[in-house]
């Protein structure tokens, strides 16, 4: 008897193992291991042993049970890896393929993206993102920034005037820069003070790959007690180090803008060269992004706020410009021209 | 702005070891910026005065000659096809190595040794054109003639030709509050003061009024010229001089070459001796013509339409705003502007009158700008100038009479009106404010160093550490006025970058909320990320072809009064005219074309922000575009529709749909919709008519949208709010049914709702017109839910919902369930 549970445990191995179908493994099990299947069966032939044999043979049994079991086990495992493999196979998808008819992928301008950007930079420091009218009048754009009507700093920027505007008690322009939000900044929210300003400026120049009439600019001002140069110096250091990375320095030079006394020119060390200069900075290793100063008392008193008091610098960024340089875009009608093979590589 | 290196050197001595670079980077950190440099030898490198020994016809080539040419130590062959080559000729040879403008016409080229038809040619010999001479004087296919130049076979030519100038470019902006800067002195002593290098003092001869001469000048005395100043204000000091003998003619090459270097043209020894005093002191001056004008200057007012011809050959109309010179009965000058044409010094003038004055910064702007036209003269002027150069630059005017025009006298005396002197700008401070402002600990003796470098007088206030800063008269006349200037001055001088970076320390208030921008930035990435449309800018202006294209009226429109290109005069009250242009240039290229702005537009009859004067300006609020064609789609609204309501509803707006009220002429009628919101328009949804896009040239269907967002901003949005999950199963079913096509289905929808209190929702899924439908009918079916909080619904409750959602539909609306 023991050979006969031997020979059926060979029997059920030796089947198994060639058995790669799972449903075949089971009709195998049942047949030999299910409730009437053949070891039961050679079980039942145990009852008619006696006693000291009947516990040798019962010992065999439970080895051969056990072991069947375990090359059930075994069988049933290398089937399932077998069947998913055929899966793989038969179901395969070429995951290169794109899928066909999904909704095409639309594009935020460029200025949008780099304005957004810097509006998160600004409001993370505590500034207050402000706007106002791109139709402005003279006062606001000029001769409140210290730019009387007859001041040839004028010359700076051609403006465009606009007519019919009847509400207005003087010259409307379109607004030349967004430093006219300046004195309705300090108007709105008084002092302590930082705001930026991004936008949308206009001038009357012809346009070709360098000009437009139609450009963005940042502008920005901190006002409050005991701001100082050395102030302007560390927060629009913070900028560059954000636009260009940690290593980028700031280089100051004097430029005369109205509205600022000291007035300065920034430039950033060239990302592209690194200062060693090269073609896009015109072998100087800087590149011009910002003017900057520290805000005119006339001003200060212009929007309502004490310059024996307070001080304050203001600065501005072409917007426009830093797009071009970060995409490396070399025609600036590009960015007002609604060129879907333009606006589709943002 | 040009500034000579050697006109420089003239006044400040610079230490050898400052290189050209090194000298335009101090004046770009501290002064003003140099824009370019250019060294005028590097040009003409590789160049020299050859001297033709031998000539000799080229033996292939009728036009060409061989010559041998004298390049200083040795002769070489030279290929030359200029017609007027001869022996004995001094020549400009480019040697292989420099670079030349053949025939004068395209690029450089650089010259190697060649053969010209088989005969052996070591560079070339030149015409102007072809090394960069503009005003050469010989002929076509001829070559420069240098024979007159008293100088040796193998001179560098630059040299030869007094061309080894080191020009710097300074940027114009620039100089726009430094006046003191335009003239060569005047920058001769910024860079002394930044090098603290000495500065040779600008002492013209003086006059000697005891003798009534200048010395070693011939001289007469007679009634000379008489000025009469009527308008003090505008004139604060006016210097003239008779000079009588001149003779008019060219002159020399060095004064050629320096005003060549400033990129001005030489016209005659008298025009340049006041263009050289300007470029020299950056004052401006003139010469009229004495036999034309006479004795007697009178300044003025002009009149009422009074007119006079310029040296510009122009004839101007001026007004009572505007200064004249006059010669006691018409003009010979706009003030401070331009010259008359008519008492300008010609070849035949042999007396002359020297006008050196000062003229009001703002009138001589207003005339010029009024007038349009602008002059190196009303350039400087208009920036405020120093009166008290008027008289070192008569002096200097009559000291170079004497060089260029020995057999001329001055006849005394000189004619002086010296009305308003300016006072002097002193300003209080101290060395805490210039700390303080600049956040940078200066001593105290260094600020007052650099001060006193730059011409400025400090003296200190008794008993405090205080100041008493007084403005070099060059400065004081408009750029250096408060503390500030002065602080300017130091931190300049002392370096931006020596001055260290802090950040501020602020309150942790956190900034006010613009809710129209915020929306406006989620709509962007609403539509952008969301629904694949793409953001394009467009112009602010627009044409009035594409408005009335639109059927859109142009005089409803704010309009430029100065239009750079008169094709975009007008201010967009809509986003879409210009939207739609973008529309017009890309649908050809792209199937697909889903575009949308969000900017502001413009409306001249409704009031906006205030203007800072007591009144307001037009209305600019933003407003949201968006433009969608796909080739083959024939009902692009339905898409467009889908894609608003989206947007609207992510916002949290509680949008709908109704019949335009007023649709604009280019919309068409059946496809046009107002977009509520809580059932108030607040933009518009429409096609366009067939006839309007063809108009635009776009030549398919197109489906525009337009909302006011500022409008949306002010408006209340639905936040989510819980409500408990239903305990018991939602029952679904489907109704479907047939009814006329021009029932709305927001109509059948709120029908389907009252029908009973068990409704829980109800979504379209199918409509369907045609075939198998009567014709004027639709086919509709919805998905609806019903739910009860209390209890599950059984099937007789949920049938008896049904057929009364049916009985409403056919009562009310004529609808029949669907066969």
């Amino acid at each position: 008897m023991k050979d006969q549970f031997e020979q059926l445990k060979d029997d059920v191995i030796a089947a198994a193992t060639k058995i790669a179908d799972r449903d075949a493994l089971e009709r195998l099990r049942v047949e030999f291991l299910g409730r009437k299947g053949k070891l039961a069966e050679l079980m039942k032939g145990m009852a008619t042993l006696a006693g000291e044999e009947r516990k040798l043979i019962g010992a065999v049994a439970n080895e051969v049970k056990s072991a069947v079991e375990a090359a059930f086990v075994e069988a049933e495992k290398k089937a399932e890896r077998g069947e998913r493999y055929e899966r793989g196979e038969t179901e395969r998808v070429d995951v290169t393929e794109p899928a066909i008819g999904s909704r095409p992928r639309g594009h935020l301008h460029p200025v949008t993206q780099v304005r957004e950007d810097l509006e998160d930079l600004f409001t993370s420091m505590g500034f207050i993102v402000a706007d106002g009218p791109e139709l402005e009048s003279d006062y606001f754009n000029f001769t409140a920034l210290n730019i009387p009507p007859t001041h040839p700093a004028r010359d700076m920027q051609d403006t465009f005037y606009v007519e019919g505007a009847h509400g207005s008690n003087g010259e409307v322009v379109m607004r030349t820069h967004t430093s006219s939000q300046q004195i309705r900044a300090m108007r709105a929210y008084g002092t302590p003070l930082r705001t930026v300003t991004p936008g949308r400026c206009f001038r009357n120049e012809a346009t070709d790959v360098r000009h437009e009439h139609t450009f963005h600019q940042l502008d920005g001002m901190v006002v409050d007690k005991g701001i100082s140069f050395a102030h302007m110096k560390g927060v629009l250091g913070i900028v560059a180090k954000h636009l260009y990375g940690p290593e980028t320095k700031i280089r100051l030079r004097p430029k005369f803008y109205p509205f600022v006394e000291p007035g300065v020119n920034g430039e950033v060390t060239c990302y592209l060269c690194k200062g060693e200069g090269c073609r896009l900075c015109k072998k100087s290793g800087w590149l011009e992004v910002f003017g900057a100063g520290m805000i005119h008392p006339n001003v200060l008193r212009e929007g309502g706020v004490d310059p024996g008091v307070y001080s304050g610098f203001a600065f501005g960024f072409g917007l426009t410009r830093l797009v071009m340089l970060k995409y490396g875009i070399d025609d600036i009608r590009h960015l007002e021209g609604g060129d879907l093979r333009f606006l589709n590589q943002f | 702005m040009l500034i000579s290196k050697q006109w420089l050197s003239e006044f400040v001595k610079l230490p050898p070891e400052v290189s050209d670079a090194d000298l335009a980077k101090t004046v770009t950190l501290s002064t003003v910026e140099v824009e370019k440099t250019i060294n005028q030898a590097a040009a003409m490198e590789h160049m020299v005065v050859g001297l033709v020994v031998a000539v000799l016809p080229h033996p292939n080539a009728d036009r060409l000659h061989v010559c041998q040419v004298d390049v200083g130590g040795r002769v070489t062959q030279i290929v030359c096809g200029g017609i007027n080559v001869v022996e004995g000729m001094k020549v400009a040879v480019a040697l292989p190595g420099s670079r030349v403008r053949w025939h004068g016409e395209g690029e450089l080229v650089e010259l190697a040794k060649t053969k010209i038809r088989g005969e052996e040619s070591e560079g070339m010999i030149c015409a102007g054109a072809e090394i960069g001479i503009e005003k050469s004087d010989e002929g076509e296919h001829e070559i420069m003639d240098l024979s007159a130049l008293d100088v040796t076979a193998g001179t560098p030519l630059a040299e030869a030709l007094g061309r080894d100038d080191v020009v710097f470019d300074i940027e114009h902006k620039s100089l726009t509050n430094r006046p003191d800067l335009m003239g060569h002195y005047g920058m001769a002593r910024e860079i002394a003061a930044l090098y603290r290098a000495p500065l040779k003092a600008y002492a013209p001869s003086q006059f000697d009024p005891k003798k009534n001469t200048l010395k070693g000048f011939g001289s007469s005395s007679g009634p000379g010229v008489s000025v009469l100043v009527d308008e003090p204000e505008l004139c604060p000091r006016y210097v003239a001089v008779l000079v009588e003998g001149i003779t008019v003619g060219p002159s020399p090459a060095w004064v050629r070459n320096r005003l060549l270097s400033c990129g001005v043209r030489s016209i005659n020894n008298v025009v340049d001796i006041t263009n050289f005093v300007m470029l020299e002191l950056g004052q401006p001056m003139h010469a009229f013509d004495a036999d034309v004008v006479g004795e007697k200057i009178i300044v003025r007012r002009a009149k009422k339409r009074e007119k006079i011809a310029c040296l510009d050959d122009a004839t101007y109309e001026l007004g009572t705003d505007d200064l004249v010179v006059t010669d006691g009965k018409k003009p010979i000058a706009i003030a401070g502007v331009m010259g008359g044409k008519e008492s300008g010094v010609t070849d035949a003038t042999t007396r002359i009158v020297f006008e050196s004055a000062n003229f009001n910064p703002v009138s001589v702007r207003k005339t010029s700008v009024r007038l349009a036209l602008r002059s190196e003269s009303s350039a400087r002027f208009e920036k405020s100038l120093d009166p008290n150069q008027c008289d070192l630059a008569m002096r200097r005017a009559v000291e170079l009479v004497r060089r260029l025009c020995p057999e001329a006298r001055v006849v005394f005396p000189v004619a002086e009106v010296y009305s308003r002197a300016f006072p002097t700008v002193k300003i209080e401070m101290g060395p805490e404010d210039i700390r303080r402002n600049l956040g940078a600990d200066i001593p105290e003796e260094e600020m007052k160093d650099i001060l006193r470098r730059l011409g400025f007088d400090i003296l200190d206030i008794r008993k405090t550490s205080r100041w008493t800063v007084i403005v070099p008269t060059w400065r004081a006349t408009k750029d250096v006025t408060i503390k500030e200037d002065v602080i300017e001055e130091v931190a300049r001088i002392w370096g931006y970058d020596r001055i260290p970076s802090a950040l501020p320390v602020f309150s942790i208030a956190p900034p006010p909320e613009d809710v129209a921008r915020d929306l406006a930035r989620r709509l962007r990435h609403a539509l952008a990320i969301g629904h694949g449309a793409t953001e394009a800018y467009r112009y602010a202006f627009v044409a009035p072809e594409t408005l009335t294209a639109l059927g859109f009226d142009p005089a409803e429109h704010l309009r430029l009064a100065n239009p750079l290109a008169a094709d975009r005069p007008y201010l967009v009250r809509s986003l879409l005219p210009n939207l739609l242009e973008a529309v017009a240039e890309n649908h050809r290229a792209f199937e697909s074309v889903s575009l949308f702005e969000i900017d502001r537009v413009f409306l001249g009859d409704a009031k906006g922000d205030e203007d800072g004067q007591g009144g307001t300006l037009p209305a600019q609020p933003y407003h949201a575009a968006i433009a969608y064609s796909i080739a083959g789609d024939e009902r692009p609204f339905v898409a467009l529709r889908g894609m608003v309501e989206a947007i609207l509803f992510r916002e949290g707006f509680g949008v709908s749909f109704g019949p335009a009220t007023h649709p604009a002429h280019c919309m068409h009628s059946g496809r046009s919709a107002d977009i509520l919101v809580d059932g108030k328009k607040c933009g518009m949804l429409a096609e366009l008519t067939p006839e309007a896009s063809m108009a635009l040239g776009i030549d398919r269907r197109v489906a525009v949208a337009e909302l006011n967002v500022s409008d949306l901003a002010s408006r209340p949005r639905a936040t989510a709010s819980f409500a408990p999950i239903p305990q018991f199963p939602d029952a679904k079913r489907d109704l479907a049914f047939v009814v006329s096509d021009r029932v709305a289905y927001a109509d059948i929808e709120s029908a389907i709702r009252g029908a009973s209190p068990l409704l829980a929702s109800v979504e379209l899924f199918d409509v369907y017109r045609g075939k198998g439908v009567e014709e004027g009918k639709k086919s509709i079916a919805v998905h609806i839910t019903l739910r009860s909080t209390g209890k599950t619904l059984s099937s007789d409750e949920v049938e008896a919902a049904l057929v009364d959602a049916r009985s409403i539909l056919f009562k009310r609306l004529g609808a029949v369930p669907r066969a």
